[in-house]
């Protein structure tokens, strides 16, 4: 009776994984078929130049006097009509050099105009909140302080707004430190086929891209129609996409609109950004599923997309539960008479490699690049996806943890920067003892090494 | 390149021929998959009494399974035990030292405690040799005839080539079961020496998950080489996007 009840069970959580992923397989394949076949091509370069509006550009900073100037420098030599920019670098508590180096940029050029913050939350979100109330321009774009952008990135960021329908644009983000370490190697794989595939596949096919919060904008006016930048949110920027989303603004993705940024080089790092994302992004599942459902305006195949872009990182436990029920099978010999367990274990295994990116959108990708080294690395993606199931899974047992105990989740870190032999620094930690962890603000708490940045 | 409707049609129909022929030999395939497996079997002197017919899918029978005789527990050499404890301290180091390696060797030692578990608190759960066979001609013969549809769009559909695309299509295929074959002998012999200590281990290891890194390791010898093939082209490409 026992045995029946755990086959019973064990099969019927094998055909939820089954169900589940081979959704999200079907969802990659297309995606990556769809870019194949550079199907519905959706190019906005065209619009470049053809309307200049005025545009201000925030560059959250914590502690960047080792990449400062660089961006700094980077955007004074684009391309941009001086007279139509303003650069508003966000120096949030910063307890090195990044003081003087913004305050030197701003006494040379007049379109610098710092925000030089001393008090008050720490983290991006809220530093945005505040430096948005400066800014006059009808744009608004967003680096990272360790970004370079090209010169001709504004322009290209901006050209999409031509379309009075596009309340944010998204940029691509590239790796620049590939070579440096091997995860940093596999997230270079991982970042190609996101952006390369999955963001312009499913632009061209008519969905909402996201807003990835940095290297893009967004209108001044639609995000003052949703309220603003969600303080609250760790990932301000899925929270942005959805909002915007919601109330009927189209984000745009420009492949071409490339900046270069530093991936993380040790899983240490790489975790803690992970588990940020998955916070933020599953907090937004849960925000914003309901009014997803309800929207008139989207049609069934946005909403689903959505949907699916939303709950992408539940499909990590959801592996991890098809694995454990394949087990119990297999120590069942009952159940090795009927072909369950080589079937589950074929599709969970078949979709091993599914979960960020399949192979198909990172060949695919690739091939669109033509960065053919970088191919040889994904029979190793393999590892990258075992740490990542495993960090998605510890994340979103602490979000669920949290959630229904109600108290707060992790705040926000700022990913370690190696650049220049920057070593990273506790964000805010000027601002309170070392010894004081944690601090309460709105229901989150921000660790000592809270801080901004990608 | 640019994929055409024509193309795609070939290229699926391609697939299509491959999948029925497949089908239509799988008696024939898993007969050849058996009698290369007992050649190999008998070059590691590993005993076989003979092989007996196991069912495998509907239509699509009888396969054959094995004779190999499987120790319990408490027959389990003492160096098969020795090479368990082995296992999960070599894993633990992994761990330890390799963040990257660190989830998948956990994942590994779960499954080596696991086994360990069930050998000790049940010895005389056993799993025969006839019903690993079955267990593997199942899920081999999912991939094989799976592998012509998964090789259309990684091998055949991204090639500027056709030719060249069937050339990796039917190197995969044939990789495919040669190398099933090796990891079934090699899984036989495991489970005569140590019983089922490793199996659940070894059916990760060497099950679908190699299936899908042998396939992986040829579609980025594929990009590699097809990237290289497109440089000269890829500007055509990039003017459409």
């Amino acid at each position: 009776m026992a045995v029946t009840a755990l086959i019973t069970i064990s099969w019927l959580l094998i055909v939820l994984s089954m169900l589940v992923l081979g959704a999200y397989a079907v969802r990659h394949y297309y995606l990556g078929y769809s870019r194949m076949r550079l199907e519905h091509p959706r190019e906005t370069n065209e619009l470049v130049g053809f309307v200049m509006p005025r545009i201000t550009v925030f560059i959250p900073m914590h502690n960047e006097e080792k990449v400062a100037r660089d961006i700094l420098q980077a955007l004074v030599d684009c391309d941009y009509d001086w007279e139509l920019l303003e650069v508003i670098p966000v120096n949030d508590r910063s307890t090195d050099g990044t003081r003087a180096i913004v305050d030197e940029f701003a006494g040379r050029y007049p379109f610098i105009k710092p925000y030089h913050r001393t008090e008050g939350v720490g983290g991006k979100p809220a530093a945005l909140v505040e430096a948005t109330e400066l800014a006059t321009g009808d744009i608004y774009l967003m680096f990272d302080a360790d970004y370079v952008p090209g010169r001709a990135v504004l322009k290209m960021l901006t050209a999409p707004f031509v379309d009075p329908e596009i309340g944010a644009v998204m940029g691509r983000v590239v790796p620049h430190n590939i070579g440096d370490s091997l995860l940093s190697g596999l997230l270079s794989l991982e970042r190609c086929a996101g952006y390369q595939s999955v963001q312009q596949a499913r632009f061209n096919l008519g969905f909402t891209a996201q807003f990835g919060g940095t290297v893009g904008g967004v209108r001044a006016a639609a995000l003052r129609a949703v309220g603003g930048w969600n303080p609250e949110s760790l990932t301000e920027d899925t929270d942005l996409t959805f909002a915007l989303l919601l109330s009927g603004w189209r984000t745009a993705y420009v492949n071409r609109a490339e900046c270069y940024e530093e991936v993380p080089q040790d899983w240490a790092v790489r975790r803690r950004q992970l588990s940020r994302w998955v916070t933020g992004h599953t907090e937004c599942l849960h925000n914003y599923w309901p009014d997803l459902l309800r929207a008139r305006f989207l049609s069934r195949e946005e909403k689903t997309d959505a949907l699916f872009l939303l709950a992408m990182y539940l499909t990590a436990p959801i592996i991890v539960i098809g694995w454990v029920a394949s087990l119990v099978l297999f120590f069942i010999p009952e159940a090795h008479a009927v072909p369950v367990l080589p079937v589950a274990m074929l599709i969970i295994g078949y979709l091993l490699f599914s979960n960020q990116a399949t192979f198909l959108e990172i060949g695919v990708a690739t091939l669109l690049d033509g960065t053919r080294l970088r191919a040889l690395l994904m029979p190793l993606s393999l590892l990258n996806f075992f740490a990542n199931t495993g960090a998605i899974c510890n994340a979103l047992r602490k979000f669920y943890w949290n959630r229904f105990w109600g108290s707060g989740g992790d705040g926000w870190y700022k990913t370690h920067r190696t650049r220049l032999d920057t070593e990273g620094q506790a964000f805010g930690a000027g601002a309170k003892p070392a010894g004081a962890a944690r601090q309460s603000v709105k229901g989150l708490y921000y660790a000592n090494n809270e801080g901004m940045g990608d | 390149m640019q994929l055409t409707r024509a193309r795609v049609g070939i290229a699926l129909g391609f697939a299509f021929a491959v999948f029925i022929l497949l089908a239509y030999f799988a008696v024939p395939l898993m007969a050849l998959h058996s009698s290369m497996a007992d050649t190999l079997l008998r070059w590691a002197g590993i005993p076989n009494a003979g092989w007996e017919p196991v069912s495998v899918f509907p239509g699509l029978e009888p396969g054959s399974g094995p004779l190999v005789p499987v120790p319990t527990f408490s027959q389990v050499s003492e160096g098969a035990r020795f090479a368990l404890i082995l296992g999960i301290v070599a894993l633990l180091i992994v761990a330890r030292r390799f963040s990257l390696f660190r989830n998948l060797a956990n994942f590994l030692i779960v499954l080596l405690l696991v086994s360990a578990v069930v050998n000790v608190f049940f010895d005389t759960f056993q799993l025969q040799s006839k019903v690993f066979g079955q267990i593997w001609l199942r899920q081999e013969l999912l991939v094989w005839l799976l592998m012509p549809f998964v090789s259309l769009l990684l091998f055949l559909l991204p090639q500027p080539n056709l030719g060249v695309g069937l050339g990796w299509m039917a190197l995969v295929q044939v990789y495919g079961f040669l190398f099933s074959v090796l990891r079934f002998v090699f899984c036989v012999g495991m489970l005569h020496h140590t019983g089922l200590l490793f199996m659940p281990l070894l059916w990760f290891a060497l099950g679908t998950l190699s299936d899908l890194l042998f396939l992986l390791f040829f579609y980025s010898i594929s990009v590699y080489r097809t990237s290289g093939q497109l440089w000269g082209v890829r500007s055509s490409w990039q003017s459409q996007l």
